[in-house]
């Protein structure tokens, strides 16, 4: 994953944010803090919120398995987490 | 008395399963003597002693459920806390509620880092770990068990505390008694016909009074299974009510419109009653739920006080309308003056029940002045039709709907005031389109101040649930003569 295109995700993730989540923050507000409930109530109503949206935008299942509510307080974290989900969904399209 | 329902129980159905949680499967049998293990545990390890209160600081999962047992059968008094509490907010409700013992897990402590001051003689037990021996079972329901429980409940024992939301800054305790518990439980039996087929679902946090009367007690009153979720995930949901065969769930808005959002079009043919309770309905989400599942949702309306009031179990309720009163509710609707008002006229909305609190702990003025002949001032304006359908068009009480929990917000403001940069602070509840609210705050500061820095402040003082997610700056907050807040 090069860098530009991680920075495509993380600008992306911040818009869903605060699309999503209905914040009154600017996108560059959110993409260089590191830790999301340093800016917002993040609770886990915040947290499901951003599960829909995020499968949204990156058309994905993010199954419950997955889910370490931790990583949704940490933007880089999310990030590669949402690019590794983009990825092996990629891989399974191509392969089907 | 719940002891003696719930031993009743278990004698009719001693190999049904009462509790699955995904990896393992508990009859009424097993969940018994697990109980039986805890009452010991209580009683010679813990020594506690008749209507002494001990603190449920544990997610759904069925140590809460063994532990309640327990609890009321050693005539103690249990009070579940919401697990997002900080530490400062589970201070007062130790000091408030007299609570002598908490009982936690290791993943919940490591939020505060370390194990809370036990400097009062307050005891923190990690349930994670006890190991409660199961009593054996030729010891079970036994004359012996019976002899040490007689005497020690009687119908208006004190069984349990749970919070409501106050209208002063800070929660209210209401008391719950053992014919409180039972009558509840029985009037939502009767009204859904529960039976042991039924399986439930039960996501509602068991803090939350309806978790812990609708999710857990109610099943375990009718010899009915609990499938338990720690946490709400509106896929691992769907799939347990399809895998499951899930006949009845209680849930939100937020979680029938997640549901909605994230599901294609499937069927849940098990599924008798899907109820929605803790914000009102609307009838999209209805539309768009049953477009999905092909189930009808419907409105349950009650409260922390009362229990279950009204479910709209009809089809021909009127549009907005959460039903009509279930089985030994009496409701009425008053004037300002406390006159009982006709059909179609909005008023208060009162409620006498079997199932209602006998009060606040701790509250006398506010008891006189909510509970008047037997009736509870639910606070809520609505109205009844011709039919005795009841509708809700609003609130007498300020509250903020966050995530279902019903927030006071004088409570955030308090805290956002003992910022020393906040000179003027006023929060209220933005609805959104899931029927909950986000909590907005609007401040007027002394000196330069950023977001993050509110945030950080608040962070170790507010539960995450009532922590604003949208914060503006202003210059001043109109207010009228009197001082109150002018609506912008």
């Amino acid at each position: 994953m090069n860098l530009s295109s991680r920075e495509n995700t993380k600008d992306r993730i911040s818009k869903v944010i605060i699309r999503d989540l209905q914040l009154n923050l600017r996108e560059d507000e959110i993409s260089h803090i590191k830790k999301l409930d340093d800016l917002f109530g993040m609770d886990s109503v915040a947290v499901i919120e951003l599960i829909i949206g995020l499968e949204k935008e990156f058309n994905i299942a993010i199954q419950p398995g997955y889910l370490d509510y931790q990583i949704f307080r940490d933007l880089d974290a999310l990030t590669d987490f949402i690019n590794k989900l983009v990825s092996v969904k990629k891989g399974s399209d191509s392969s089907s | 008395m719940i002891e003696d329902k719930f031993a009743a129980v278990v004698r009719k159905y001693p190999e049904h399963i009462a509790i699955s949680d995904g990896l393992k499967a508990i009859t009424y049998c097993e969940l018994y003597s697990q109980k039986q293990g805890y009452v010991q545990y209580l009683r010679q390890v813990l020594h506690l002693q008749k209507g002494e209160r001990i603190a449920l600081f544990l997610p759904n999962c069925v140590e809460f459920i063994f532990l309640f047992f327990a609890i009321a059968d050693v005539g103690a008094i249990a009070v579940p806390l919401n697990i997002h509490l900080k530490e400062n907010e589970l201070q007062y409700y130790i000091v408030k509620c007299g609570i002598t013992v908490v009982v936690t897990n290791s993943e919940l402590l490591t939020q505060w880092g370390e194990m809370p001051s036990q400097g009062q003689g307050i005891k923190f037990i990690l349930i994670d770990r006890l190991e409660i021996p199961r009593k054996k079972m030729r010891d079970m329901l036994s004359p012996e068990d019976d002899l040490h429980r007689s005497g020690i409940n009687s119908v208006d024992t004190e069984v349990l505390y749970i919070s409501t939301s106050g209208s002063t800054g800070r929660p209210h305790i209401v008391s719950r008694m053992h014919t409180n518990i039972v009558s509840g439980g029985e009037n939502v039996a009767k009204a859904l016909e529960i039976t042991s087929y039924d399986r439930f679902l039960s996501v509602t946090p068991f803090f939350h009074a309806n978790g812990f009367s609708n999710c857990m007690i109610l099943p375990l009153l009718k010899g009915s299974t609990i499938v338990l979720m720690k946490h709400f995930s509106p896929r691992e949901t769907l799939h347990l009510l399809k895998e499951k065969d899930i006949t009845i769930f209680f849930g939100s808005p937020f979680i029938f419109s997640t549901l909605t959002d994230v599901a294609d079009q499937i069927s849940l043919p098990s599924l008798r009653f899907c109820l929605s309770t803790g914000a009102p309905l609307t009838e999209d989400l209805k539309r768009r739920f049953f477009d999905k599942f092909s189930v009808r949702l419907r409105q349950l309306y009650g409260a922390s006080e009362t229990g279950t009031v009204s479910i709209e179990l009809q089809n021909q309720h009127g549009e907005g309308s959460v039903g009509t009163p279930i089985d030994n509710i009496q409701l009425k609707i008053i004037d300002d003056n406390g006159f009982e008002l006709h059909p179609f006229e909005t008023g208060e909305i009162i409620v006498k029940s079997p199932a209602m609190t006998k009060g606040y702990v701790d509250e006398p003025d506010l008891n006189r002045k909510v509970f008047h002949n037997g009736y509870f001032r639910t606070g809520d304006l609505g109205m009844l039709d011709d039919r005795g359908s009841i509708f809700i068009v609003g609130r007498k009480k300020k509250f903020i709907n966050a995530s279902g929990v019903k927030v006071d917000p004088v409570e955030i403001e308090t805290v956002l005031l003992s910022f020393h940069k906040v000179r003027e602070a006023h929060v209220v509840g933005m609805k959104n389109d899931r029927g909950t609210e986000i909590i907005k705050a609007t401040l007027v500061t002394q000196q330069d101040c950023t977001v993050q820095e509110i945030i950080m402040y608040c962070k170790d003082k507010l539960a995450d649930f009532k922590m604003p997610r949208i914060i503006e700056f202003k210059d001043s907050i109109p207010r009228d003569v009197m001082g109150k807040v002018i609506l912008y």
